[in-house]
């Protein structure tokens, strides 16, 4: 099993992308991550929907968590309100949001490599790099662990 | 001069200005001052561990330890967000209505616990409020931070300095209420009609934002009653503690640990819930500061200026108070009062002992000028520090020069007005 065996496609935002939409691509998507591309559509950094969530977030309600229960259903209002106009761009720009730079792993590489790889990098997504591959491919960590399981699932009881 | 007070005076201002200028952490400066002080023979193991007088001031060091635990149990209530929600709702959503509240809270608070942990606590709710309003909060910020700098004046354990001056003058809590606590009253009014001015701009009334405000359910920011209550309580029997100090012969650091550790024991907390709010850093800035103060009374250099300043002071009281009213106000300004304080004492202790009764205004004159002075600049006390922070996080940047704008005013007008407070009451 190779990085490539397991590739899939994932969608890909840009820096205007409205926050918004971003949000929505994560909920209808499961997703663990954004793929974010440079205006020539290479893929270049990974922000984790965690990281997204953080900037939906105002920062008082992180600075103090007593206050999260008191807002009520006009608070849900305020955090579309607070997304509205605001794009991936304006996420990367927030010094509070980690953006990491996309994580290239070759397309040989193995799951032991794979895994070690996306830890020591700390992130969820990563690009395979597979010239034979027309789109950008990436492996992400749910899609890694179910191969993994899937191996030890198909080894022989001893 | 010897050899050994020029190195040990050397020590202490270079520290001064690494301290004053914040190139290096604080706390690596005091106790890096400390070590050098111990290896030029300043000061030894005897005096830094056991002498009242000129080694680490125990209980100050314990009193902020005490009150550092308590309010870190007590923060976790949700009290404070309670009250600054309720307040806000009692004010009916009219901005101005609000910010008298959340001043007076605020005063009062700080009167309490420490400036930088009620910043804390207030400024998030207040950020919450003013975009419920859709106000800047920047003025509600300003406000508060004044407001915890003045009401923090009020007590021995409302600002740090307090409790050098507390410790160092033998003054207990209740002097601190009856000698200051009138003028810090009279002062939080002023600041309330000073915003009303400054922020004037600030104030205009929407309906459909104050509903937004009224919506807000302060009863969901208790997450454990018990606790609340527990924490109330032990509060309560802290306060009684200090107040009946005087007749129990308990001093104010023994009634906060026992207070502490009755609580600890009640709230059955992780440790790290417990102690995470306990800043060793500034505990370990206190020792060290003590150590390089101590090493100079040591050395005799404290008693040289003392004598110098007893005579250029005379008897006249009143002046001396001024000089160090407005002098003291000015360097803390700009400099962090702890170590200014820390080193005014023991002159003002020296003064006080000569002059008797006439002069222990003085200890008064030094308390007012430096905590009110923290309001002049954005680095005039950390309370400042914490919430510009907080508020640059918040996507509301307030610049140096925007703060001292307005903290040049709150500080001109406050420190003015106990300027004759000092006379009325003490050289009438």
């Amino acid at each position: 099993m190779h990085a490539s065996d397991i590739a899939t496609t994932l969608v890909v935002v840009d820096r205007s992308t409205p926050a918004l939409d971003a949000v929505r691509l994560i909920a209808e998507q499961d997703l663990v991550g954004l793929v974010i591309a440079e205006a020539d559509g290479h893929p270049s950094a990974v922000v984790s929907s965690v990281d997204v969530v953080r900037y939906m977030l105002p920062g008082y309600l992180l600075d103090d968590l007593s206050l999260t229960n008191t807002v009520g259903d006009v608070g849900l209002e305020d955090l579309r309100q607070g997304l509205e106009g605001r794009t991936i761009g304006d996420l990367i720009d927030d010094s509070d949001v980690a953006v990491r730079s996309v994580l290239v792993l070759p397309a040989d590489a193995g799951p032991v490599e794979m895994a070690a790889r996306m830890v020591d990098a700390r992130t969820q997504v990563a690009l395979v790099h597979d010239p034979s591959r027309s789109e950008p491919a990436f492996v992400t960590l749910p899609g890694l662990l179910d191969a993994l399981v899937a191996h030890w699932d198909r080894r022989p009881t001893a | 001069m010897s050899v050994q007070i020029i190195l040990a005076i050397a020590v202490f201002v270079i520290a001064y200005v690494f301290i004053a200028t914040e190139k290096l952490p604080r706390v690596l400066v005091a106790l890096g001052g400390a070590a050098l002080m111990v290896l030029i023979g300043a000061t030894d193991d005897a005096a830094v561990f056991f002498s009242e007088e000129t080694g680490i001031d125990w209980n100050v060091v314990f009193l902020l330890l005490g009150m550092m635990i308590i309010v870190g149990i007590l923060r976790q209530t949700g009290l404070f967000e309670y009250l600054a929600i309720w307040s806000a709702k009692v004010a009916k959503g009219r901005p101005f209505r609000i910010m008298v509240m959340l001043i007076v809270i605020t005063a009062v608070l700080s009167a309490f616990l420490d400036n930088v942990t009620t910043i804390l606590l207030i400024a998030p709710v207040s950020l919450l409020v003013a975009q419920r309003l859709g106000k800047s909060p920047v003025p509600y910020l300003l406000a508060e931070v004044f407001a915890s700098n003045i009401g923090g004046t009020a007590t021995l354990i409302g600002d740090p300095p307090n409790l050098i001056i507390g410790s160092r003058g033998d003054i207990g809590f209740n002097d601190f209420i009856t000698e200051l606590a009138p003028i810090i009253v009279v002062l939080v009014a002023v600041l309330v009609g000073l915003c009303r001015i400054l922020f004037r701009k600030s104030f205009s009334f929407d309906a459909d934002r104050a509903e937004r405000v009224m919506a807000l359910d302060e009863r969901e920011a208790i997450r454990d009653r018990g606790l609340l209550v527990k924490s109330l309580v032990v509060v309560g029997l802290v306060l009684v503690g200090f107040v009946t100090s005087t007749f129990t012969g308990l001093e104010p650091a023994i009634v906060a640990l026992l207070g502490a550790g009755l609580l600890v024991l009640l709230a059955r907390l992780e440790p790290k819930r417990v102690f995470g709010d306990v800043e060793w850093e500034t505990l370990l800035f206190f020792a060290g500061l003590f150590v390089m103060v101590g090493s100079l009374v040591n050395l005799g250099v404290i008693e040289t200026i003392g004598q110098a300043a007893k005579g250029a002071v005379g008897d006249h009281y009143f002046a001396a108070s001024g000089v160090l009213l407005f002098g003291s106000a000015l360097f803390s300004g700009i400099v962090d009062n702890i170590p200014f304080v820390a080193t005014m004492a023991p002159l003002t202790a020296d003064l006080v002992q000569s002059g008797g009764g006439g002069a222990r205004p003085l200890w008064w004159a030094l308390a007012l000028g430096a905590d009110l002075g923290g309001n002049l600049t954005a680095v005039g006390a950390s309370a400042n520090v914490v919430m510009t922070g907080i508020a640059k996080r918040n996507g509301h940047a307030i610049s140096f020069w925007e703060f001292t704008k307005y903290g040049l005013i709150v500080t001109a007008v406050t420190v003015g007005l106990c300027f004759p407070y000092l006379w009325l009451r003490y050289f009438l």
